[in-house]
């Protein structure tokens, strides 16, 4: 593999320098200090405005009430074409109330009552004033700054307007009450956004504490994979997730293992070929005036030993390859029949050797989506293993059968059967029940391991039942029509 | 790409700044354009302010005027009256304070300042609104003019012109509902100080929303001099048991310990110290003295009986 470049490196470096690296722990604080701040000074600014419209309407409803009492003295007191100084001292009493000042107008607009003695006879000029003496408006009302002012009609009994009263209040002491509230919702506001900050960092504390922990344990393993990570001491979402590592651990600890019995089977199943070329050669090397036809047996065992090694190797790409899957199959339209009488050819010469039967039954026409070519290998395999493991003179049933969706093939033969604590490992690669008997007949203890992947491979399944000194049975299904991609 | 948008930003923010400042000035400007303006003189030239009304008639519309001062009196008037009564150079937004049912006649200037304008009245037509903001406009523009006091308004009845109301005014006659609360009453406190002999003015405010009158703060005032520094007119068993003012004429009513006098403090001292602080209310003309509500007491020679008139000769 090529290495990078010095530039290349340098712009990589300089490349992840520029990447902002965002802390959930800081996104988390932030998010949930500014949703609490914005709630704080929400609900603070709702407040604040409720007080000081409920102590508004308070301060209107006092004016309005003595504005109510004013009206009534006025009435009361007034005598029509008199003058009005006789409302004098209410005029003074009700302004002294309001901390503010009375006015009163007659309908020539003259001012005929102010407590202020200011504007005592004078004609006001305002546009407020005439719209409630011609009777447009009922009453003006409104705040200006800190004063409110409130003009309204004097009506006698026959509702005919003859006077039009102001009423300006200060609204100093409503106004500092509205300070008070608002500064002390302004305290509750801090309060609550200081709360809610430490609230945040709580929150953003626990969120990632899971987080450091997991690292922590992870730094601290020193076996590796081999080690179980605890989980005593996190939340469950976390337990969960240390779970699921430890059991990909687990996996990954088993896949070792395989890998490590695999090389060492692999070695061990290719030395010893190698080993008895060794010894035979070593012999007849040893030997002086050796016959020619003891070097010719000799060769012979040798050149059996070579051809042994061959196949083993031979068979160990075959199953590296469907082990990974990595062979793509080449699915064709293959009738089953046929494919099978094909097989059958081929491996009779060698159980004719040993006189067993091989018979095939076929229910009826079968064509499937299949890889000729290793489903061959594969039930190959299972018929030469019934004929390798077969008495002389047995015999070996093969079926073939189908329903709408699989075809199955059964192998069934007479030979010495596989003791049940063996039937589990069967499929394993370079398993052999009994070895000296595979040495003799030439097995490498891969086949079944091929069969079983090329099978699983058709998404098919393998079955066996034996039953030592009786025999064995493999029972073989595939879909019909290949599921899966092609 | 990150530094351009904030760039962005932060020029649009600054703009938005501008128009919004640019904004709040142009109104400030438009409601100091509403006020009163500083009569200002420039060569000969004098600016005054012509009181129209707004187009419901309900309120005022100042627009400045240039005037020559070096005009005559009558050519001056002449370009006010014509300026206010004058409809048809008026623009949308305001109009001549004269209203419908009301017809300008004529004017006439006595020489004395005092401007009469005569009017035909329809009253049926014309609401007591509309004449009065017609005669607060014509008195408060004219009076703006230095040889004007006062304007009379002749109002002839359209129907019966026999019926013939006189009034007259000036500007002082006419208020505007602002700063309502506005409650300071600048004027000034004559005290006796150092040894007696001489008054000194100091300007105070006043509180025209407090109970008592301001005459009667005066004398609260003068009464506790002390606490400013200066001698009190009043023994401290004087007792004021009322103050009146009417038509311009203050009563004030004391027991008899105010004719023992207060110290060393001259007689005259103490009456002006009194009568000059009551006579800076412009409301009060003169001022008369009851003892136990009785008249022409003396004190120390002094006949009580007079009303009293300021004396500022006494004052610093």
């Amino acid at each position: 593999m090529k290495e990078p470049s010095k530039n290349e490196e340098v712009q990589s470096n300089s490349s992840e320098g520029r990447k902002l690296r965002v802390s959930q722990k800081a996104v988390i604080f932030i998010v949930i200090a500014i949703c609490v701040a914005i709630i704080s000074i929400v609900i603070s600014y709702a407040m604040t405005k409720t007080v000081s419209s409920k102590n508004n309407r308070e301060f209107e409803k006092d004016i309005r009430h003595k504005a109510g009492y004013f009206m009534y003295e006025v009435n009361n007191r007034y005598i029509p074409d008199g003058d009005f100084n006789a409302l004098k001292d209410v005029s003074d009493a009700v302004a002294f109330s309001v901390s503010g000042r009375v006015m009163l107008m007659d309908v020539s607009y003259k001012v005929v009552i102010d407590s202020y003695d200011k504007d005592t006879d004078k004609y006001i000029i305002d546009r407020d004033i005439e719209k409630v003496m011609n009777g447009e408006v009922q009453e003006v009302h409104y705040i200006i700054g800190d004063q409110y002012q409130y003009i309204y009609p004097i009506v006698n009994n026959e509702g005919y307007i003859y006077a039009v009263a102001v009423i300006a209040a200060r609204m100093d002491g409503v106004n500092e009450l509205n300070e008070h509230a608002r500064q002390r919702s302004h305290i509750v506001e801090i309060l609550f956004i200081i709360i809610g900050m430490l609230l945040a960092y709580l929150v953003a504390y626990l969120s990632v504490r899971d987080i450091k922990r997991i690292k922590r344990k992870l730094e601290n393993m020193k076996d590796g994979l081999n080690e179980q990570i605890e989980s005593e001491d996190l939340f469950t979402e976390s337990m969960a997730l240390i779970d699921d590592i430890n059991h990909v651990f687990s996996k990954a600890q088993l896949l070792e293992a395989s890998r490590q019995e695999f090389v060492s089977n692999v070695s061990h199943e290719l030395k010893t070929p190698i080993t008895s070329m060794k010894v035979l050669s070593e012999s007849i090397l040893m030997q002086e005036n050796v016959p020619a036809e003891m070097y010719r047996e000799f060769m012979n065992d040798i050149v059996q030993e070579i051809d042994r090694e061959a196949q083993i190797i031979s068979d160990l790409l075959t199953l590296v390859k469907t082990d990974k899957g990595t062979e793509s199959l080449n699915f064709e339209s293959v009738d089953m029949n046929e494919l099978m009488e094909v097989i059958l050819k081929r491996l009779k010469p060698l159980a004719q050797k040993r006189n067993i039967v091989i018979t095939f039954e076929s229910f009826r026409e079968i064509t499937a989506d299949i890889d000729k070519v290793k489903f061959t290998l594969a039930i190959s395999n299972l018929i030469e293993n019934g004929i390798k493991y077969n008495v002389d003179g047995g015999w070996i049933k093969v079926s073939l059968n189908s329903d709408h969706k699989n075809v199955y093939i059964k192998v069934a033969d007479s030979g010495v059967g596989i003791p049940e604590d063996c039937i589990g490992h069967i499929f394993e690669r370079f398993y052999r029940v009994d070895k000296a008997r595979s040495r003799d007949t030439g097995g490498t203890g891969l086949g079944l391991a091929i069969s079983r992947n090329i099978i699983v491979m058709h998404k098919g399944t393998i079955n066996v039942y034996s039953e030592p000194g009786k025999g064995t049975t493999f029972t073989v299904k595939v879909p019909m029509n290949y599921i899966g991609n092609k | 790409m990150k530094e351009k948008r904030s760039k962005t930003l932060i020029i649009l923010f600054m703009v938005l700044t501008l128009v919004l400042v640019q904004g709040c000035r142009k109104e400030n400007e438009a409601d100091n354009r509403r006020e009163s303006s500083v009569n200002e003189v420039k060569n000969n030239m004098m600016t005054i302010d012509l009181y129209y009304v707004d187009a419901d008639r309900r309120d005022y519309v100042i627009e400045n005027y240039l005037i020559d001062q070096m005009a005559t009196a009558e050519t001056m008037i002449d370009g006010v009256m014509a300026k206010l009564v004058e409809t048809d150079e008026t623009p949308n937004e305001y109009d001549s304070p004269v209203p419908e049912g009301m017809v300008y006649q004529r004017y006439s200037y006595d020489g004395k300042g005092i401007v009469t304008i005569v009017f035909n009245m329809d009253y049926e037509n014309v609401s007591t609104y509309d004449i009065t903001i017609c005669k607060a406009a014509f008195t408060n523009t004219l009076c703006q003019l230095e040889f004007v006091n006062a304007v009379t308004f002749e109002m002839v009845n359209l129907i019966n012109e026999e019926e013939i109301v006189d009034e007259t005014y000036n500007e002082n006659d006419f208020a505007r509902l602002k700063n309502v609360l506005a409650s300071e009453y600048p004027t000034y406190i004559y005290y006796p100080y150092g040894d007696g002999s001489r008054l000194k003015a100091v300007e105070t405010m006043l509180d025209m929303s407090q109970k008592e009158t301001l005459e009667y703060q005066i004398i609260e005032k003068l009464k506790n001099a002390n606490t400013e520094g200066y001698i009190s007119p009043f023994a401290t068993d004087v007792v004021v048991n009322y103050i009146t003012t009417e038509s311009g004429v203050c009563t004030i009513n004391l027991n008899d310990k105010f004719l023992k006098g207060q110290g060393t403090l001259d007689h005259k001292i103490i009456i002006y110290a009194i009568v000059n602080s009551l006579l800076s209310l412009d409301f009060i003309s003169e001022v008369h003295f009851e003892i136990d509500g009785a008249d022409g007491t003396d004190i120390e020679g002094e006949d009580l009986s007079i009303g009293y008139k300021a004396d500022y000769s006494f004052s610093d």
